[in-house]
């Protein structure tokens, strides 16, 4: 669905970003135009002369505070999250100033707003961005406001999660998210293949889908068609290897990764020939999440995160009823020697250090992930809360299978090890080199061998 | 009294005199918003990007000079740099031609007299009108999908097709030839008003001189029109090069890179890697392609453009502008 939105709008974007470029200011500008010094914008900071405590008086006493907080994501996204702050905005005397774009619109935007320092209060941030931004200096430590913060609210792993190269909480997770795979439990029953558990393994996996295939006709989805990273990136971790070393200029995983991504590559490839996974032609084309064959009830599985299963089910319940589906973790690979698994942020909410009030949006994104009531508005859509309290307290309130995912969530945990540090910049080129491989084999185009000799290549000069 | 009114005149001449009755100034004043405009938003951008593209710039950081660095890792390293042109040269030297003979095809059609012209005229430029949209384009991804509406058709004729032509790496190149062939609206207008000029008495001589119809277009409408098809052949091979709305959402390049368009590729550089140095040496490369390829017509257009007495200068020069407006 990101994807399809992202397309509509992506004129929008081009021309935006143009004329963000071309006069190097923006026009949501005024609220935090010049955070050091020169305040005339907001009264505020005229009457009180910087520093935290006045900032906070002040918001005691009368005058409201200007904030701008900024996110990507869906429409019921916004609607709540604006809901939620707006709430907040009344009790504490602030105005909220909101900007929500598509994915790739947001991070042309912000990158805009980094050149003239007018990022926003608080952003929406990403594991693929957040490192670099860390690297720039671009956003606040919140350990310095630990006081006004709810933090032992928030499950240690979560913290972790956000603390980037163990320099500090530059990141609050606003849900978490498991990669996973999404089966048809109605499909592998008239197959009468085991259902999977999470202890299931690769060789498993292409039996059930060979299987099924068999007896069924019912093809299985090509695992991360639009993003095959997080195969590698699984299978690296697997081996207690990462996908990047240390400081981000170059792989981190050595021959027995890729040989063992070559062989997994080599069974879809086979699976693809066979008809038993879905023809690459098609999958490609699946942006929306109704597009897919898994909400049809026409493939056995699908691979993706944990958070997409409420959707799915929800259209495969209109689209075949009598069909049902259930959430595994990915199967292990072959000589696994790790866990490759982790619990993943969804996404962050950071400070900015154009921000002028950096404790009061400490205190926001405090209460956006550990109030209650917040979060029976939000009901999880940014994912499975970060703190036990408000899971255990939403349970009740949120659509059954959304409480499965909770349940799901808090399972894997001993099949989980911590996250690996986040991308370098070149991230982005890096993945599409990758992308381009996966896909030259599964159309056919050249061997597994072939594929990751060019993509190496690649990778030489994107890491230069 | 002639005496007196003389310099009474004189005098009110230099009265009126003021320093804004300069006429270079009131000039000045008129062309002064747009001379603002192109400079803030043309000229300095343009100049910085010649700065970029000897750079290393990701837009978080200040620009670091590089030197040839980026042309050197494009010409030498870079494999997707070969492939967008690849699939950018077959795309213009394919659509371009394709899109210009249908553009004239039904111009001719439409160069006759009849109740219904206007309608039929407005109904075929409206592809134009809404064709280089997002819309169209979801629309183009929706038509040409494995369940779409030319699967359908082709069902109804009792084939059965399966094929995803968006998703098929021999098929997707081609849905955006067809999309692009099909909005030839505006070269079909240009190519009417270019017919309407040529003066219906040649045609009446050469028929009655025994000239087929088909005589009468290799030997007067073509050369008649050639002055108009030069125009449209520099205009649409600019545009050739520049295509991205409709691979950027038909396809987003794929699949596997097949219709991987330069510009989508010079976009995919800058706002998708942040690499905008490498993305202004990009745009570079392509102004010195289309400035090529643009001399390359004019330089042939004398033996093909045939133009009445010493007349023939006069067209040149404008085409000229319009490129540099591109």
């Amino acid at each position: 669905m990101r994807r399809f939105k992202k397309a509509l709008s992506v004129s929008v974007a081009a021309a935006m970003a143009v004329s963000m470029m071309a006069c190097g200011s923006t026009p949501s500008d005024t609220t935090t135009a010049a955070p050091q010094g020169g305040d005339k914008t907001t009264e505020a900071a005229t009457t009180k002369s910087g520093g935290e405590a006045e900032t906070t008086k002040s918001a005691a006493s009368g005058d409201k505070i200007k904030m701008r907080v900024s996110w990507w994501g869906s429409q019921t996204r916004t609607d709540r999250t604006m809901e939620v702050l707006n709430a907040y905005g009344e009790k504490n005397n602030i105005e909220f100033d909101y900007q929500f774009y598509q994915w790739d619109d947001y991070w042309t935007t912000m990158s805009g707003f980094t050149t003239n320092n007018a990022l926003p209060d608080i952003m929406q941030q990403d594991y693929a961005y957040i490192g670099p931004y860390v690297d720039k200096g671009l956003l606040v430590d919140m350990n310095q406001y630990k006081d006004v913060m709810e933090l032992d609210k928030v499950d240690e792993s979560i913290l972790s999660s956000g603390n980037i190269y163990g320099k500090g909480l530059y990141g609050m997770s606003l849900g978490t998210n498991v990669l996973c795979v999404i089966y048809n439990k109605t499909v592998y029953e008239q197959a009468g293949v085991d259902m999977p558990t999470n202890d299931w393994t690769w060789d498993e996996w292409v039996s059930s889908v060979k299987t099924i295939y068999e007896k069924t006709g019912v093809h299985s989805d090509i695992p991360f068609i639009s993003d095959p990273k997080w195969l590698i990136e699984y299978i690296s971790r697997s081996f207690g290897e990462t996908l990047y070393n240390e400081d981000g200029t170059g792989f981190g995983f050595t021959d027995k990764t890729i040989d063992a991504y070559k062989k997994c590559l080599a069974d879809i490839k086979e699976m693809v020939d066979s008809g038993a996974l879905v023809d690459p032609a098609v999958q490609v084309t699946w942006k929306a999440n109704e597009d897919g064959d898994i909400v049809k009830g026409k493939s056995a599985s699908a691979w993706t995160y944990s958070n997409f299963y409420v959707d799915y089910q929800g259209i495969l319940e209109k689209n075949a009823p009598d069909n049902e589906l259930d959430l595994v973790l990915m199967p292990k690979i072959d000589g696994a020697t790790e866990k490759g698994n982790y619990l993943k942020p969804s996404q962050f909410f950071s400070i900015t250090k154009d921000s002028k009030y950096p404790e009061e949006a400490a205190k926001v994104i405090s209460y956006f992930v550990t109030d209650v009531d917040a979060n029976k508005i939000l009901l999880a859509e940014r994912g499975v809360p970060v703190s036990q309290s408000v899971r255990d307290a939403l349970k009740s309130s949120v659509d059954p299978k959304q409480a499965y995912t909770f349940d799901f969530i808090s399972s894997v945990g001993e099949y989980c090890r911590a996250i690996d540090n986040p991308e370098p910049k070149v991230a982005a080129e890096v993945i599409n080199a990758f992308k381009d491989g996966y896909h030259s084999v599964l159309y056919g185009e050249t061997t597994p061998d072939e594929a990751w000799e060019t993509f190496e290549n690649d990778a030489a000069l994107i890491f230069g | 009294m002639s005496a007196e009114t003389k310099p009474a005149k004189q005098k009110d001449i230099r009265i009126k005199r003021h320093w804004y009755d300069n006429e270079g100034l009131a000039g000045y004043i008129f062309i002064g918003p747009w001379l603002l405009g192109f400079m803030l938003f043309m000229l300095i951008p343009i100049l910085l990007s010649i700065y970029f593209a000897f750079a290393k710039y990701d837009l978080l950081s200040p620009p670091e000079w590089a030197g040839l660095q980026n042309f050197i890792n494009l010409f030498t390293k870079d494999r997707l740099f070969y492939q967008a042109l690849k699939v950018t040269f077959s795309f213009a030297l394919i659509s371009v031609p394709l899109r210009l003979i249908f553009a004239l095809f039904v111009a001719m059609i439409l160069n006759r007299k009849s109740k219904m012209i206007a309608f039929y005229r407005a109904a075929y430029y409206l592809p134009s009108i809404i064709g280089g949209s997002v819309a169209v384009s979801v629309l183009w991804r929706t038509i040409w999908s494995q369940d779409g509406v030319i699967n359908g058709i082709l069902g109804l004729f009792g084939i059965e097709s399966t094929i995803s032509y968006i998703g098929d790496i021999h098929w997707a190149f081609w849905t955006i030839v067809i999309l692009y062939v099909w909005q030839f609206g505006s070269s079909m207008l240009i190519f009417l008003s270019g017919l309407k000029q040529i003066p219906t008495t040649y045609y009446e001589a050469a028929t009655m001189d025994g000239a087929g119809k088909m005589r009468c277009f290799f030997k007067i409408t073509l050369p008649m029109l050639s002055p108009v098809i030069l125009f449209n052949l520099v205009m649409q091979i600019i545009n050739g090069f520049m295509v991205f709305t409709q691979a950027q959402i038909i396809t987003q390049g794929g699949p596997n890179n097949r219709t991987l368009m330069y510009v989508l590729y010079l976009y995919n550089s800058s706002f998708k890697y942040n690499k905008f140095g490498y993305a202004a040496a990009q745009a570079w490369i392509l102004l010195a392609i289309v400035g090529f390829f643009t001399a390359i017509i004019f330089i042939t257009s004398k033996s093909w453009v045939f133009s009445e007495a010493d007349d023939g200068d006069k067209p040149k020069k404008k085409k000229k502008k319009g490129v540099k407006a591109a």
